[in-house]
């Protein structure tokens, strides 16, 4: 009987502090917003040596519905790289958009290490970093002075569409120089089911001190604009620091590889 | 001699113990090898108990497990690792594409109220009684989403 009491005990407060404790994320099991479970670092395709700078993401979008409303998201990510290629990019959950409702202040920061060939995904509010295996760059490393934007090439192969392109010159942004291009895709008429013709525009200023592009604006009539801009740029090198995972953090570490490059990609 | 044992196991074949000395011969055996007999309210308990642990055990480990890897990453060049099966494919999501650099992506699981499912224009499954679905969210360096996949 002794024994069995002590299982009930067990039983009881086992139940209550699972009940007492608050979940991560800061809400409760049913609140509003998302509730963060945990992160992963992928894969790296192109590793940019040389060219160490820390600055903020912002990205804008704006979708228009049919009868005229409009659904708007911000998301800022806080971004950092040395000159070895490593770097960190910090994120709020409010980059999930719709997904982000009600919440998204969850903190989570991603490191991407060439150098100690592996990948962290940090939880700052456990202090947990999970820890992926470096699968290296698919498409070769960059160094300084290599100024050659990545091909981006226009996927959908078979779609009954256009691709103009358009170089817009020069110009200053963020106190960086840039070449503008601008890509239109014209998709036909009837390729999708569409009356009349779709234009995706999307134009892109690349910084080549950067080695990316600081300005994207795209505007697709089916899912709105979308506008990301690099604002508050240090060119300094950034603390090595910033690229480790601090010592009172508990790292779970993946043996394997969860992201492979694609096999065209893996080819090159 | 053989034909004789042979003629005497014809004429014994209806012959048997007595029952009083094969009850001697069980009281015997039981002396020797005594056998603890448990109350049936005992054995009750007992599996209770076990059953008790073992649920604590897994509402504990249901609460603290470590994130799960992604089966499938679909449309962003990602491939699943070959020792895992394909349950679901990502779903992509509006104002994806026109990132920075859209070949990277990395992994957030989170748990969405069922609410988020209909916000994104999908159509939630009515029979579940479930509050909330746990998600996997590619997410590009701009911190967009940018496909999503439901785990439940």
């Amino acid at each position: 009987m002794k024994v069995y009491n002590s299982f009930a005990f067990l039983l009881a407060a086992a139940a209550l502090a699972f009940a007492q404790n608050p979940p991560p994320g800061g809400r409760g099991r049913f609140g509003a917003g998302p509730r963060f479970l945990g992160a992963q670092a992928g894969m790296t395709t192109r590793v940019v040596k040389g060219a160490p700078f820390s600055g903020d993401l912002v990205t804008e979008s704006t979708e228009t519905l049919a009868d005229g409303n409009h659904i708007r998201h911000t998301s800022t990510v806080h971004l950092v790289r040395d000159s070895e290629g490593r770097t960190r990019r910090e994120e709020s959950l409010a980059g999930l958009g719709a997904l982000a409702a009600g919440g998204g202040a969850q903190q989570v920061v991603f490191i991407h290490d060439p150098v100690a060939g592996a990948s962290y995904a940090l939880d700052p509010v456990q202090k947990t970093a999970n820890k992926s295996a470096w699968t290296g760059p698919a498409r070769g490393v960059r160094s300084s002075g290599a100024a050659i934007e990545p091909r981006r090439e226009i996927r959908g192969g078979g779609l009954n569409q256009s691709v103009k392109t358009e170089a817009l010159g020069a110009a200053t942004i963020e106190g960086l120089p840039a070449q503008g291009t601008r890509i239109t895709v014209t998709i036909a008429a009837g390729a999708i089911g569409n009356e009349a013709p779709i234009q995706v525009v999307t134009e892109r200023w690349y910084s080549s001190d950067l080695q990316m592009a600081i300005l994207v604006k795209r505007s697709d009539p089916r899912s709105g604009e979308t506008v990301t801009r690099l604002t508050n740029v240090t060119r300094a090198e950034p603390s090595s620091a910033l690229f480790q995972v601090p010592p009172e953090y508990k790292v779970a570490e993946h043996a394997a590889p969860l992201f492979r490059p694609p096999a065209d990609a893996a080819a090159q | 001699m053989a034909a004789g044992l042979c003629l005497l196991a014809a004429e014994m074949k209806n012959e048997s113990a007595p029952p009083r000395l094969e009850a001697y011969l069980v009281r015997a055996y039981r002396e020797r090898y005594p056998q603890r007999v448990q109350p049936a309210g005992e054995v009750r308990r007992w599996w209770a108990a076990a059953a008790a642990v073992l649920l604590v055990a897994g509402a504990l480990w249901t609460g603290v497990r470590p994130p799960q890897p992604p089966l499938v990453a679909a449309n962003s060049g990602i491939a699943a690792p070959a020792n895992e099966d394909q349950d679901s494919a990502f779903i992509p999501l509006p104002n994806a594409a026109g990132s920075l650099q859209d070949d990277d992506v990395d992994l957030v699981r989170v748990e969405l109220p069922r609410s988020a499912v209909t916000a994104l224009g999908m159509p939630a499954s009515d029979d579940s009684d479930a509050e909330t679905v746990d998600a996997e969210v590619l997410v590009g360096p701009d911190g967009v989403a940018r496909a999503v996949r439901f785990l439940n």
